[in-house]
């Protein structure tokens, strides 16, 4: 059970966000919209530790997440992609699984002796396993520099599950897809959630919001206008105003 | 008293380590890479400017003395122009390491060249190489302070200098376009401007002002040897902290700031203690309020 | 005879002091303090073999150890410091610790002279007890340690932490400790490396420690290689030899030793043994049947852009 309450954050005299209020069940999609500049990818920094909140708190499972560094976050069970894609370019693909999988790691000894003791061997697999189910296998000895577009998309989710986290916050990971891509990304959420997983999506693209999001909440200049299920959300006039203008029905 | 006259000719002399550090700050605000080889720029405008005031006779003459610095400052853009030839041009979109190093390789042999020069050629001496002007000897008194009519001198050229450059970045079109490369270059570019031109126009200025400082600094010291650049780059280096790099008007401030803090350590305490003081400055300055006192938005590019 | 040992040995010293350097580098932290750090070292040992009679294993230990924990000391505030000013910054450091050590005085009697860093002139008479046996065995050991850190997780962890701190710190992993740590492994090193060749020389002088040589350091990996360890031990070695090899130049040698150093990095950007593995590496790529041809488009130019 992911909560966010009351959090809120400025630069400066802006309002980039105010008291926001979020919460997701483990298994359930939530989707994030709102025009650009409306906190979006604020929301998620604040929550993966890149950015500072003024106040409000995030809690995981009843673990308090707010203002810790990102990378015990990541530790607690939280998992991101980036809006600008930060694979590490100069690894392989199969080493950018392998880094976050080190946070996995129990033994002292697996961190600096490249052994194969048993946790390596368990490792490996898992590695096998996500580098099949996001199709990369075939690619897994190159460095991440030299995949497709599409391809690094892939890796970065990847790497995100290596980190077997129990909330996942994806950040426009449909930006640049073609409809086939799509269509995998759908399918691999939908897959995702099945297996317990919290999921935050931040998108623009609506038709995949309304398609695999079980609620969404609506951001416009940093607040909250709307939450609820895709069918409620599509009908809300405030949600219509804020993307078209006043006076808009959808056809 | 003798803190006040140390505090001036230590504010005197400071505007040249402004202008050495306007010079470097410029570079880096357009190319967002250090010049290691300013300094020995600097040095080798320094010794063409004594070469000037030797061959002529400059020791009498006020107008040798002019000729010196204006070649000083001509040989200062020539060399800084060769510098980024040799150095930068090559190297763009690389690295922030390969310019660092490339340029430390030309101020190397630079150094080396004029050694070698100073060991083989009569004119100059291998310690020492004098810069005679009419300067020399000149003094002035306000009350009991002793002030060298040298410093002096530089002090107001300096000002000029800064006066022009600041009149040129700020009420030109030329100037205009550096400081739009300065914040974004992309923008400057998709916008008409031509980056290349803008760099080569800025190194130019950057290295002409480092070749007046060389030329001022020498005239000051009365003498020239090919290790003025590093030390002198040093200091800038203090300079740029206290500053924040990017800023040329922190850059005038500062420089009179270090010169100050500079003479007075030296003269209260030693001469040796006046380094170390000017780096625990550095380091805390970093350490405290690393963007600068006058800090910038043109400070973390990249 | 002596004279190929002797270059031997000061490559095997020149060898430690760009495996300093590129202990910091491989965390992407631009570092020129390890001067300082190899002057710290030179002078303790120096003071630990020669005026106390330690044996020189035990002086390099305590030298080394004392070296890391200055290097905590720096490290850690340095850790705000971003980019070019965390290399002034340790310029800064090494600049405070040469006029610091120009300034030491600390003598004691020693039979009949005596013996220890006396200021400006520096230190005198130290003890000569290390040649390439023990140079060598030192070097050994690290590079072992630098194997070891290539081929495991941590290594991986580090060169993460080198290419993108958010995105390392978004996969958990702790930047700040790693930072520190290489830093203080840069650090030890090179206090290990100035006790060796304090032992070596016979004469220390903080003069020597001096930005010049820092940025002779720095040349040592620019040249060599910026991305794996074997990259500054080449670069050491290549850049021991070439004044040795252009003798026949006498004055002019340091010059051309300059323009040599200026070729190749531009020629081989990320340093000899990294480029050309990088350019096989492209030459393999292109031969792949899955390859779409991806990697050329990044060092494109836009015309007139110039500046970057």
């Amino acid at each position: 059970m992911f909560e966010v309450t009351g959090l809120s954050k400025s630069f400066g005299g802006l309002k980039a966000l105010e008291n926001l209020d979020i919460s997701v069940k483990s298994g359930e999609v939530m989707g994030l919209i709102g025009p650009n500049g409306s906190g979006k990818t604020t929301t998620i920094n604040l929550i993966t530790g890149l950015l500072k909140a003024d106040s409000g708190k995030v809690q995981l499972d009843g673990k308090d997440l707010t203002n810790k560094a990102a990378d015990i976050i990541a530790k607690l069970g939280t998992a991101r992609t980036f809006q600008n894609l930060r694979i590490f370019s100069r690894q392989t693909v199969r080493d950018n699984i392998r880094v976050a999988q080190t946070t996995l790691c129990k033994s002292v000894f697996s961190k600096f002796v490249p052994f194969l003791t048993d946790e390596e061997r368990a490792f490996r697999s898992e590695t096998d396993a996500l580098l099949n189910e996001f199709e990369l296998s075939h690619v897994s000895h190159k460095r991440a520099e030299s995949l497709s577009y599409g391809e690094k998309k892939r890796l970065e989710m990847a790497r995100a599950l290596a980190l077997k986290p129990k909330i996942l916050l994806l950040d426009e990971p449909a930006a640049g897809m073609n409809p086939l891509e799509l269509d995998w990304l759908a399918e691999t959420i939908v897959g995702l959630k099945k297996s317990g997983l919290a999921i935050i999506l931040v998108e623009h693209h609506m038709k995949l919001v309304m398609k695999i999001c079980d609620r969404i909440t609506v951001l416009n200049f940093g607040n909250k206008i709307a939450e609820g299920n895709p069918k409620e959300i599509t009908n809300n006039k405030d949600v219509i105003t804020a993307y078209l203008g006043k006076d808009h029905t959808i056809a | 008293m003798l803190v006040l006259e140390y505090a001036i000719s230590g504010l005197l002399f400071g505007a040249t380590y402004s202008l050495v550090a306007i010079g470097f700050t410029l570079i880096f605000g357009v190319l967002n890479r250090f010049n290691i080889a300013h300094g020995a720029t600097l040095m080798v405008a320094a010794f063409g400017g004594a070469t000037i005031s030797i061959l002529f006779g400059g020791k009498d003459s006020y107008i040798i003395l002019i000729a010196a610095f204006f070649s000083a400052t001509l040989i200062g853009a020539i060399v800084g122009l060769i510098v980024r030839q040799i150095a930068f041009a090559p190297l763009k979109g690389g690295s922030e390491l390969s310019p660092f190093v490339t340029s430390a390789a030309m101020a190397l042999i630079l150094e080396e060249l004029f050694v070698n020069l100073t060991q083989s050629v009569s004119i100059y001496s291998m310690e020492v190489t004098e810069f005679p002007s009419p300067l020399e000897n000149l003094v002035f008194f306000l009350g009991e302070i002793y002030i060298r009519g040298a410093y002096l001198v530089i002090f107001l050229m300096a000002l000029i200098i800064m006066g022009i450059l600041h009149w040129w970045l700020h009420h030109t079109k030329s100037g205009l376009a550096i400081r739009c490369v300065e914040e974004n270059p992309t923008a400057a570019w998709l916008m008409g401007i031509n980056g290349n031109r803008v760099e080569i126009i800025v190194f130019a200025v950057a290295s002409a002002i480092a070749g007046a400082a060389g030329c001022l600094i020498s005239v000051a010291y009365g003498t020239v040897t090919p290790f003025l650049g590093s030390n002198l780059l040093l200091v800038s280096f203090v300079v740029l902290v206290l500053a924040g790099i990017g800023s040329v008007r922190g850059a005038m401030i500062c420089g009179l700031l270090v010169g100050i803090i500079e003479t007075v350590t030296a003269g209260l305490i030693s001469a040796q203690t006046k380094e170390a003081v000017l780096f625990i400055i550095l380091f805390t300055v970093l350490l405290v309020k690393p963007q600068g006192i006058f800090a910038t938005s043109a400070t973390e590019r990249d | 005879m002596a004279y190929y040992t002797a270059l031997f040995e000061i490559s095997g010293l020149n060898i430690l002091l760009a495996l300093s350097v590129f202990a910091t580098l491989m965390v992407g932290q631009f570092s020129l303090a390890q001067v300082g750090f190899w002057s710290i070292g030179a002078f303790v040992t120096a003071i630990l073999t020669t005026m106390h009679g330690m044996p020189l294993y035990s002086a390099l230990i305590i030298s080394s150890i004392l070296c890391g924990f200055i290097g905590l000391l720096l490290g850690y505030p340095c850790l705000k410091i971003k980019g070019i000013y965390l290399t002034l910054a340790t310029v800064a450091f090494a600049e405070v610790v040469r006029v610091f050590f120009n300034n030491l005085n600390y003598q004691i009697e020693l039979g009949d002279r005596m013996i220890g860093p006396a200021g400006a002139l520096g230190f005198r008479g130290v003890k000569v007890i290390a040649a390439w046996p023990e140079i060598y065995l030192v070097l050994f050991v690290i590079v072992l340690l630098f194997i070891l850190l290539a081929s495991s997780r941590l290594g991986m962890s580090i060169n993460a932490v080198r290419e993108d701190e958010t995105a390392a710190a978004a996969v958990g992993i702790n930047v700040t400790k790693i930072k520190v740590s290489m830093f203080m492994f840069g650090a030890a090193i090179a206090g290990a490396g100035g006790g060796l060749y304090a032992s070596y020389s016979s004469y220390v002088l903080a003069e020597n420690f001096s930005f010049h040589m820092a940025l002779v350091s720095i040349f040592y990996v620019a040249v060599g290689g910026m991305y794996t360890f074997s990259g500054p031990i080449v670069g050491a070695v290549v850049l021991t030899l070439l004044p040795e090899v252009f003798r026949f130049a006498a004055d002019y040698r340091m010059i051309l030793y300059g323009v040599v150093v200026i070729i190749v990095v531009i020629v081989f950007p990320r340093g000899i043994v990294d480029e050309i593995r990088y350019r096989i590496e492209q030459r393999s790529l292109r031969h792949d049947t899955f390859s779409d041809n991806k990697t050329h488009n990044k060092n494109k130019k836009l015309p007139d852009e110039g500046i970057k």
